[in-house]
């Protein structure tokens, strides 16, 4: 059960963890200790509670988008707001994702992951233009690199970040793992 | 009794002696920075030719360079640092393929590789949304932004007309729509009737044509104007633009009077080529 937190310090935890102060997305937890205190993970536990009726959840994650628990040391971890629940068709639609956009990231997610998480991107797009009868992949392709969901790294491109924060990627492929390290929820 | 004596080299020797030294430990060490480059150029090209990175030889190249950092000069120490950190990151991904190995599993390879290869686009979609869990957050326009979008504003041509009354809140009509360089009615009266004769002259020859080559101008500039010129023939009627999705092809023909009229997106990218 965490601490009891005043309201003030809550309201300022949710106005800093929702509202996007940089291009990428979440707050640092030296960001949060420095607004909210030393007891800032008190803070986050007691917003968690909060967020949860609205379907919403704070989670911390490292810098390859590894989720962590929150306890100890966080000061280097993001913080985000994720939801609580998947998504609808319809929800990803109103928020302006097409069904062919989701389909381009599922399809190059699963590809890579079959490549070991990384693939060349010459082989990735002539597997997605085998796949898609699409005018729109190239420009499909750059926005999810923009947006972090797939990296480029020279000519190879890798799972992003915000694909491994985001997307539970062996629900993805159908595959239970095994239990892995405390630190690593998924 | 054996007695020792002193030789004294003359300065010729003792220089030939010196340059000698000198020349071997020059070839030594040209050897050792084109051997240190060879292996700097296999770590990369193994790379790049594949995404396993178990097939760079990383055991045999450090052994190497344990045995040629003593030869080895200040100069080469860049080189020698070069080819360690590029192993260091091979090593990394040694690192992300065991786990993701470990992790998927030749089985789930495999189920990845179908589910790319049997599911139609809903269907992939809607695994997707299954395993998502969205960022949430709110977007806010920053003073940065507002700075620009007035920046915007101020260099936007003027889409009205000052008269000495100051500005009027009325309809435009189209001779001024014309003097503020927005429309030119003869231009575009004539560029319909050029692209109309053309589109009748290839389809009086054949019942269909290809977009791209009704479209086709001299220039990219030519081929917008005709894509335009089209695209108002096509809602007056005259002609038809239809898509062949099993081609991924666009067509037009002549007009008909049957069927609801649609809007249809034809981007000219997949054109262009086609222009002259």
């Amino acid at each position: 059960m965490p601490a009891r937190v005043p309201s003030a310090k809550l309201r300022k935890a949710a106005r800093l963890l929702l509202y996007r102060s940089r291009s990428k997305p979440g707050v640092k937890g030296w960001e949060l200790a420095r607004a909210l205190g030393r007891d800032y993970l008190e803070v986050i536990k007691a917003l968690n509670i909060t967020l949860e009726v609205l379907g919403l959840e704070v989670v911390a994650v490292d810098e390859e988008g590894r989720r962590l628990s929150l306890e100890g040391d966080l000061r280097r971890a993001l913080f985000l707001v994720l939801l609580k629940e998947p998504p609808s068709i319809q929800e990803a639609k109103t928020v302006g994702w097409r069904i062919d956009d989701l389909a381009v990231l599922a399809a190059s997610l699963l590809y890579l992951m079959a490549r070991g998480g990384r693939a060349p991107r010459s082989d990735l797009m002539s597997v997605l233009k085998s796949r898609f009868r699409y005018p729109r992949l190239s420009y499909v392709v750059e926005r999810l690199l923009r947006l972090g969901y797939l990296e480029e790294e020279g000519d190879q491109i890798t799972i992003g970040w915000r694909s491994r924060v985001e997307i539970d990627l062996e629900k993805l492929v159908g595959v239970e793992l095994e239990p892995r390290g405390e630190s690593q929820l998924r | 009794m054996i007695v020792f004596h002193e030789y004294t080299a003359p300065r010729w020797e003792l220089a030939a002696i010196t340059l000698g030294a000198q020349w071997r430990r020059c070839c030594g060490l040209r050897r050792v920075e084109a051997r240190l480059r060879e292996l700097l150029e296999e770590v990369l090209e193994t790379l790049r030719a594949s995404p396993d990175p178990f097939k760079v030889r990383v055991r045999e190249i450090l052994d190497e360079l344990s045995a040629l950092l003593p030869r080895a000069g200040l100069e080469e120490m860049p080189l020698d640092a070069e080819i360690l950190f590029r192993l260091a990151e091979v090593v990394k991904r040694q690192g992300e393929w065991i786990m993701g190995e470990a992790g998927a599993m030749a089985l789930g390879r495999l189920f990845a590789l179908l589910k790319v290869k049997l599911l139609d686009n809903r269907e992939l979609a809607l695994q997707l949304l299954e395993s998502w869990r969205p960022i949430v957050e709110l977007e806010q326009i920053t003073f940065t932004e507002i700075m620009r979008a007035l920046d915007y504003l101020s260099r936007r041509r003027p889409r009205a007309l000052i008269t000495e009354e100051g500005w009027e809140l009325r309809a435009i009509s189209r001779e001024e729509m014309a003097a503020l360089g927005i429309l030119s009615e003869r231009q575009l009266g004539e560029l319909l009737s050029r692209v109309r004769r053309r589109l009748l002259h290839l389809l009086s020859a054949r019942g269909v044509v290809r977009y791209g080559e009704a479209i086709r101008g001299d220039d990219r500039y030519e081929t917008y104007l005709n894509a335009y010129a089209l695209s108002h023939l096509a809602s007056l009627g005259e002609f038809e633009i239809v898509y062949d999705p099993l081609k991924d092809e666009y067509y037009v023909t002549r007009g008909t009077e049957e069927g609801e009229p649609v809007s249809i997106v034809v981007p000219l990218k997949l054109v262009e080529s086609d222009a002259g």
